[in-house]
């Protein structure tokens, strides 16, 4: 399969030199947890790009009435809201952990191969739990 | 001044540390005031606290995310007019997004 993909991309040749070399694409990359998360990385970026425009009609509904307050209420605490919800605590959760990862790669920590691969499958464990944590958190000082 | 670049970096990695403690407070209080009538909603985010507490998150993650987002066009858009226009875009975006939140948590504020 990787190899058919390299097959259809245009291969460098001497003609080609004075060109700069590009990144390898997604498709010929080998799997590797520290991929992923990479990967995920920018995908909850992204995602939560989206959140942010609920959370901005959520303030600005309480700040201008009260049915457009309670039509986004209801919205977030419907059936779908919950679980889009849900996937946007995860996504922040993801986020917040693997941002901490580049924290420590920035400062040259957790960067040998092994010990980088062990962190990255660990922010994933994490963003789970604490996922779950943040929830339980949430309903048990509600009361 | 630093060159744009670094400055790109070290304002995204800021942004980011200020948002650790933040997050963990915004998506459980935002959780607990999930259901809440609108007053109860006003309420709790009239507190002064929760007011600060909440500008602060909203100013640094409009910030943080224009900043993630140019990174994404900048790797993935190579026409130079579409790349120009999207940073554009996302960067205005990003402002209104951020103003129409700091004005309502401030209306907020002054109305309860």
């Amino acid at each position: 399969m990787a190899e058919e993909t390299l097959q259809t991309r245009p291969t460098f040749t001497p003609s080609h030199s004075t060109e700069r070399p590009l990144s390898p694409h997604l498709q010929i990359w080998k799997f590797t947890v520290t991929m992923a998360s990479s990967i995920t990385h920018r995908a909850t970026g992204i995602a939560l790009y989206a959140g942010s425009v609920i959370l901005t009609l959520l303030l600005l509904s309480a700040a201008i009435s009260d049915s457009f307050y309670n039509s986004m209420m209801g919205l977030l605490t419907s059936p779908l809201g919950l679980i889009v919800l849900a996937g946007f605590t995860w996504s922040m959760m993801f986020h917040l952990v693997n941002g901490i990862k580049y924290l420590f790669w920035d400062a040259g920590k957790l960067l040998e191969r092994k010990t980088a691969l062990k962190v990255a499958w660990g922010v994933y464990i994490l963003s789970v739990i604490l996922t779950v944590l943040v929830w339980v958190l949430a309903y048990a000082m509600k009361g | 001044m630093a060159h744009p670049a670094t400055r790109h970096f070290s304002h995204q990695r800021f942004t980011a540390m200020i948002q650790v403690p933040l997050v963990i407070w915004f998506i459980v209080s935002i959780l607990q005031n999930l259901g809440a009538t609108r007053a109860e909603f006003m309420a709790w985010l009239g507190e002064p606290l929760t007011a600060i507490l909440m500008s602060l998150f909203v100013l640094s993650i409009f910030y943080h995310m224009s900043l993630g987002m140019a990174e994404v066009i900048e790797d993935y858009i190579h026409t130079k007019s579409t790349r120009k226009a999207l940073l554009r875009l996302n960067s205005i975006v990003a402002l209104i997004l951020g103003t129409i939140s700091f004005f309502s948590i401030i209306s907020i504020t002054l109305i309860v």
